[in-house]
């Protein structure tokens, strides 16, 4: 893929870049930036996370999973008389299904970013520009059948907005 | 009007650093020679802790017999430092998680250090009930495995199987959301160890960092899993301290058996968290110079939460009093008479000075703002924290309901080379935390430091 990066030090030029390139219609393939900046995700346009879904699917497993064996090991498999107390003695149960509820709702949701963000040990790493986990924010553009015209165009207006660097690159 | 707005909202970053320099003052202690205070401290922390291990060595191999427990008093120093250090890894969670939540800004520089402190805290805790098993090696009998013996099921009705998965979920999810939030952090130091000698430190930090490049969609993404373990571990931890209290108020020894425990657990763990708080990150900005970034309103704010909690468990003490005569109870009345005036009285009147008396001096902001005075609050919080726990416990325990079984307990040099230990185990792995890993979100203060000058830039 050909792809056009530009190099930011602050973050008010990288989000005029980033806004005029989505004016411009110019495919962004991605930014890279040392800090979460605010504003970001309303100029990218990017669409909201599913990630609370897995927090909610893997608490609902814990929550079933917890009563599921409290009630099988208590009051099914051995009904243990403690103190005189029920066998299905729901209310002290709760503890357990709470803890469990959220271990796993954690849980999932932390494996779910690793794996939807491709982040493991083993990731092969290749940095899009210098210090972009220091004070350098980047702007990578799609440039894929772009023509002159257009490369000329959009290094204007990254230009413009005050990038510091620009480069194409084949990746 | 500026000099007003600074005043209503003081910056929480000194000086306006720019992000280069960020990274550089956070990650420099890192590389550079640790200084004579650190070894100091390190040399002292490590022999605590050789002392401790130690003892507990004996301990295991001989019994709990090398204990001052009796047939009265069943538990005492163990649960005290368990109930202790519990409380102390609550503060890292709320400046961590709940404070996110509130989008308190001033958390940023020192959520790092304070969710570090609950994690060692936590594991220090749970050496105890290990300890005191007596057989830690059958430790794992606590969970309901499919055994040889029925099998036979843990009791999901005891609040003690509660406290277990508890804090094992505590730990976990403590642990996660720590590790988290520091991977953007260590691909910083991942990428500046580009250096020859550097070699393992970018190979450990490329480990580490899960091949973290700053790309927007994972940021994204990454914000939202934030909010998410920061809006479960704040149900979690009200839970743990509430679940540590029942140990006690499912009870029925008078001094123990009262719905109050909840809520002034959670308080009181919150309260004692941030005294420890106090205590490591004044002398830590101190050693790692680190002033410009954990200034003396953070540790304002941090004092303004201890009177608050302070004054929480003060208020608690009293209704616990108030309570005891108005139910009507004669032995609940004895528990607390006893309390005040029986032979364990001057801890009882040590715990209600440091918690409930001392504190309210932070309602002077000459107090808030001294350095030394906070210091020395904090240490004495710590000390009243912990003999709170220690009278809740030895008190109610040691006037049984039959005079015949009436006894005393003196803790041995063997539970108070374990308490050591502790102590020494926690600043241990403190002192190395801070050599080897970020103590200071780098991204998170960057954060907040573009905030401040886009704030600025609009109001130059």
């Amino acid at each position: 893929m050909s792809r056009l990066v530009a190099v930011f030090h602050d973050e008010a030029p990288l989000l005029a870049a980033v806004r005029a390139a989505r004016e411009h219609r110019a495919s962004i393939v991605d930014v890279y930036t040392p800090y979460a900046v605010h504003g970001l995700d309303e100029a990218l346009g990017l669409r909201g996370t599913r990630l609370p879904w897995v927090t909610l699917a893997g608490g609902l497993c814990g929550m079933a999973g917890a009563i599921a064996l409290q009630v099988w090991c208590a009051v099914l498999d051995w009904p243990l008389d403690v103190g005189g107390k029920p066998h299905q003695s729901a209310l002290a149960f709760l503890p357990i299904t709470f803890e469990a509820t959220i271990l796993l709702g954690g849980l999932a949701t932390a494996g779910a970013f690793f794996w939807r963000s491709r982040l493991s040990p083993l990731a092969e790493l290749r940095p899009v520009a210098a210090g972009v986990t220091d004070d350098a924010m980047a702007l990578v553009l799609k440039l894929d059948g772009a023509g002159p015209d257009e490369r000329a165009a959009l290094h204007g207006l990254l230009l413009a907005a005050g990038a510091r660097e620009i480069r194409e690159e084949d990746r | 009007m500026i000099a007003d707005a600074h005043l209503l909202r003081p910056s929480w970053v000194e000086g306006r650093p720019t992000l280069r320099q960020i990274t550089d003052d956070v990650s420099r202690p890192l590389t550079a020679r640790p200084t004579l205070g650190w070894w100091a401290c390190f040399a002292v922390a490590s022999l605590a802790l050789a002392w401790g291990a130690a003892s507990a060595t004996y301990e295991v191999a001989t019994g709990i017999g090398t204990w001052g427990l009796n047939k009265t008093v069943g538990w005492a120093f163990d649960i005290t430092n368990f109930v202790f250090w519990i409380g102390i890894g609550h503060a890292g969670t709320l400046i961590s998680a709940i404070l996110l939540l509130f989008r308190q800004k001033w958390r940023t520089s020192i959520s790092r250090s304070a969710e570090a402190m609950t994690i060692f805290a936590v594991m220090c805790a749970g050496l105890f009930p290990l300890l005191h098993m007596g057989r830690p090696w059958f430790g794992f009998w606590i969970f309901p495995y499919p055994n040889t013996r029925g099998p036979l099921w843990v009791n999901f009705r005891s609040p003690l199987v509660w406290d277990v998965v508890a804090i094992s979920t505590y730990f976990t999810i403590s642990f996660v959301f720590w590790y988290v939030g520091m991977i953007p952090d260590l691909a910083t130091l991942r990428d500046r160890a580009a250096g020859r000698g550097d070699l393992w430190r970018r190979k450990i930090f490329g480990l580490l960092s899960l091949g973290w490049d700053g790309s927007w969609r994972t940021w994204s993404r990454y914000e939202t899993l934030s909010l998410i373990l920061a809006g479960l571990a704040t149900p979690l931890v009200l839970s743990v301290h509430s679940i540590v209290s029942m140990d006690f108020a499912t009870g029925l020894v008078p001094g123990w058996h009262t719905t109050l425990f909840p809520p002034y657990f959670v308080a009181g763990a919150i309260f004692s968290g941030f005294g420890m708080v106090l205590t490591l990150l004044i002398l830590t900005r101190k050693v790692m110079g680190l002033e410009r970034y954990i200034t003396i309103h953070h540790l304002e704010a941090m004092a303004k939460i201890t009177l608050l909690t302070g004054s929480m468990v003060g208020f608690a003490y009293l209704t616990e009093l108030f309570l005891a005569w108005f139910g009507g109870n004669p032995y609940e009345r004895a528990a607390f008479w006893n309390r005040a005036t029986g032979p364990f009285a001057w801890a009882y009147w040590t715990m209600v000075t440091c918690n409930a008396i001392l504190p309210q001096l932070l309602w002077s902001k000459r107090v808030r703002t001294s350095v030394p005075i906070l210091f020395v609050l904090s240490l004495l919080v710590n000390v009243g924290m912990w003999f709170e726990r220690f009278v809740i416990i030895v008190t109610s325990l040691h006037r049984d309901f039959l005079p015949s079984s009436w006894w005393f307990y003196k803790p041995t040099i063997i539970e108070v080379g374990i308490l050591v230990g502790s102590f020494g185990l926690f600043f241990t792995c403190f002192l190395l935390f801070i050599r080897a890993l970020p103590m200071v979100a780098m991204w998170e203060v960057k954060g907040v430091a573009a905030a401040a000058a886009r704030a600025g830039e609009a109001h130059p």
